[in-house]
């Protein structure tokens, strides 16, 4: 068995909703690693907790306490800039409803974290357009989101996600919105990535995708039930 | 990642949204700030115009480019021949009419057999003695003839009759007229102890006191009606070749006419202080109605580019979401406004010396003092596009400022 390097740590984590004066604690007490080259698959019931830690672990929220580690980082000492820096970085992420720009095109939408990232961008159409031939579009680079099915849609996702070569790729049930067939082939892609050395932490519904997955964690009202 | 790169993803997504917008939303915003740009120069264009229009007018039909007058406690300018031996010796001096000035009674239908134990049509009126030639040369005093004609041969005892002695004219002085007074009747014009009768040759109706309330006789039928002597004038305009020695000639004039109890302004300086005032007041007017007009622009920009960021709120997160920094959304959004000010303005410039500044020197408002033009110098106008940019600038950073301090899952999720 090879020792694999931790990448994020969750301590203790927990986040409470505040509406008016009623408090909605959704995560209690999370502790969590994620380690290289691990493929997590987070599940539970609607209004467990499943997507709030994925939003935590991934610097798109913050907790209410507890800690997050990159790489032995605690991210609460991160600026706004630096938790961009990290999100662009090393970080990609899948949304549920795709959450592509409408006014770009497949390939722009591709290359936007490639613009920010990239000093020079004489490479970075090509690198776009190789992401997206890798996730079967390279044929469709100058569609718009709204010329494009909802499958061709996540995978534009999934290649923007990866576009930065990034440390985790993040996935909140990237296969929602999609039918049978076109979920297995997203689950697929997503499968190959990790498979090519991508470090993955998914969540999802459906019980059928976590045979793929190689590290398993149940929530219930916020607290890990089963990690195996 | 260079320090231009921030600014050129800003400019792509800017261009991009811009490019996929509704086009009516656009088209909307951008009449919005054409209409704000022309605000802005038009209102105080023309309220400037209004004084220009009126300095030129006393300028070219009174005053010409220097006007000699007796200096202060003095009656008359004394030596008048002299001195007009003097200015006939100065090369850039164009034209130059002489005027004589006295109060006199003027009286219509005097006759008793017309008028029997009727009211006296009289009237104290301000005569002037001109030769016509000159002054016509100096003036161009036979363009405001509204009636009859103008007087060609001196010297006749034919006069000219500024409206504002008539009461069927707008410019009369209330009181002070004459009724039906027509081109061809006879009046009697009192100065000495004996009347003389006049034949009025024609009405002249002007923007300007200096002619609507004089009455214009020829110089020797003035002498001989005042019993003035020829040597005592009251005003000398004069034009000269060449505007930019206008100072100099003032200055030289001046010191020529000290011998004569008088003293020579520019136009502006005789003008004095009221143009001037008068001008400041229209300026602050023009700034404060184009300040509510840009305030008024500079909402309704904030409002249009608010509910686009509003709107666009999801997308502004999941920018943020992949690693796009705030500067970077606040770029696009600048971007925008930058573009919808700068495509108004062009819009707005066209339609300004294309249309609006040639229509309005062909068609000028007619105001009661002078005819309103358009008066914008580039000054001014690169004065407004830039207070147009301001304002659009800030009218777009502040709403997309706004949206990104928000928390970025919140923004993604509509929360």
């Amino acid at each position: 068995m090879t020792n694999k390097k931790t990448i994020l740590t969750a301590k203790n984590l927990v986040k409470n909703y505040v509406s008016g004066s009623i408090e909605t604690k959704v995560l209690r007490g999370i502790d969590l690693e994620v380690k290289e080259g691990d493929f997590i698959s987070i599940t539970g019931r609607s209004g467990s907790g499943k997507s709030t830690l994925l939003y935590v672990l991934s610097l798109l929220d913050k907790p209410t306490s507890g800690e997050v580690l990159f790489e032995s980082c605690d991210t609460k000492t991160f600026s706004e800039t630096m938790n961009s820096f990290c999100r662009l970085r090393h970080f990609g992420f899948v949304f549920q409803d795709y959450a592509l720009l409408p006014e770009l095109t497949a390939l722009e939408n591709t290359i936007v974290p490639l613009m920010v990232s990239q000093e020079n961008w004489d490479n970075i159409e090509k690198i776009g357009t190789d992401m997206l031939t890798q996730v079967g579009l390279g044929d469709k680079l100058r569609n718009y989101p709204s010329q494009l099915s909802g499958g061709e849609k996540q995978r534009v996702a999934i290649a923007r996600a990866i576009s930065n070569n990034p440390r985790i790729l993040f996935a909140d049930e990237p296969t929602a919105n999609l039918d049978s067939k076109r979920a297995d082939e997203i689950i697929d892609l997503i499968s190959d990535l990790h498979k090519k050395g991508l470090t993955v932490v998914l969540v999802t519904h459906e019980e059928k995708y976590l045979e793929k997955t190689d590290r398993k964690i149940e929530l219930i009202d916020g607290v890990i039930k089963t990690s195996e | 990642m260079t320090f231009l790169n921030p600014l050129k993803i800003g400019f792509f997504l800017a261009s991009r949204q811009i490019k996929n917008a509704n086009l009516w939303v656009n088209v909307l915003i951008i009449f919005i700030m054409t209409v704000t740009f022309l605000n802005l120069v038009f209102i105080s264009g023309l309220l400037e115009g209004l004084v220009t229009g009126a300095s030129k007018d006393s300028r070219e039909h009174y005053s010409g480019d220097i006007i000699i007058t007796p200096d202060e406690e003095k009656i008359n300018i004394t030596g008048t021949l002299r001195l007009v031996e003097e200015i006939n010796n100065i090369e850039e001096i164009e034209n130059y009419s002489v005027r004589y000035l006295q109060g006199a009674q003027v009286e219509a239908d005097y006759s008793p057999f017309l008028r029997p134990n009727i009211e006296r049509n009289a009237i104290n009126a301000t005569i002037t003695g001109v030769n016509f030639e000159n002054e016509n040369n100096t003036t161009r005093l036979e363009e405001f003839i509204v009636e009859g004609e103008y007087v060609y041969e001196s010297p006749q005892n034919k006069v000219l009759v500024g409206s504002g002695f008539l009461e069927e004219y707008e410019s009369a002085i209330e009181g002070s007229t004459l009724e039906g007074i027509e081109v061809g009747d006879k009046i009697k014009i009192t100065a000495l102890e004996t009347p003389k009768e006049y034949i009025v040759s024609g009405i002249l109706e002007a923007k300007l006191n200096q002619i609507n309330n004089r009455i214009f006789i020829d110089t020797q039928q003035f002498i001989s009606l005042t019993g003035r002597s020829v040597q005592n004038s009251d005003e000398i305009a004069i034009t000269i070749n060449d505007p930019e020695k206008i100072n100099s000639l003032a200055s030289t004039l001046s010191k020529i006419a000290e011998n004569s109890d008088a003293r020579a302004e520019s136009w502006r300086e005789s003008q004095g202080q009221f143009f001037e005032d008068l001008s400041v007041t229209f300026t602050i007017l023009g700034a404060v109605i184009g300040a509510i007009g840009l305030a008024v622009a500079s909402v309704t920009l904030f409002i249009v580019i608010f509910i686009n960021a509003i709107s666009r709120e999801k997308y502004i997160g999941i920018l943020k979401g992949i690693g796009v920094g705030g500067p970077i959304i606040k770029y696009s959004y600048l971007f925008q406004s930058i573009f919808y000010a700068l495509i108004g303005s062009l819009i707005g410039l066209f339609l300004l010396y294309a249309f609006l500044v040639p229509y309005f020197y062909e068609n000028p408002i007619d105001f009661p003092f002078s005819d309103g033009i358009l008066d914008v110098t580039p000054e001014g106008v690169f004065l407004r596009v830039v207070i147009l940019f301001v304002s659009s600038v800030a009218a777009g950073f502040i709403p997309s400022h706004l949206i990104v301090k928000k928390n970025t899952i919140d923004s993604i999720l509509g929360r």
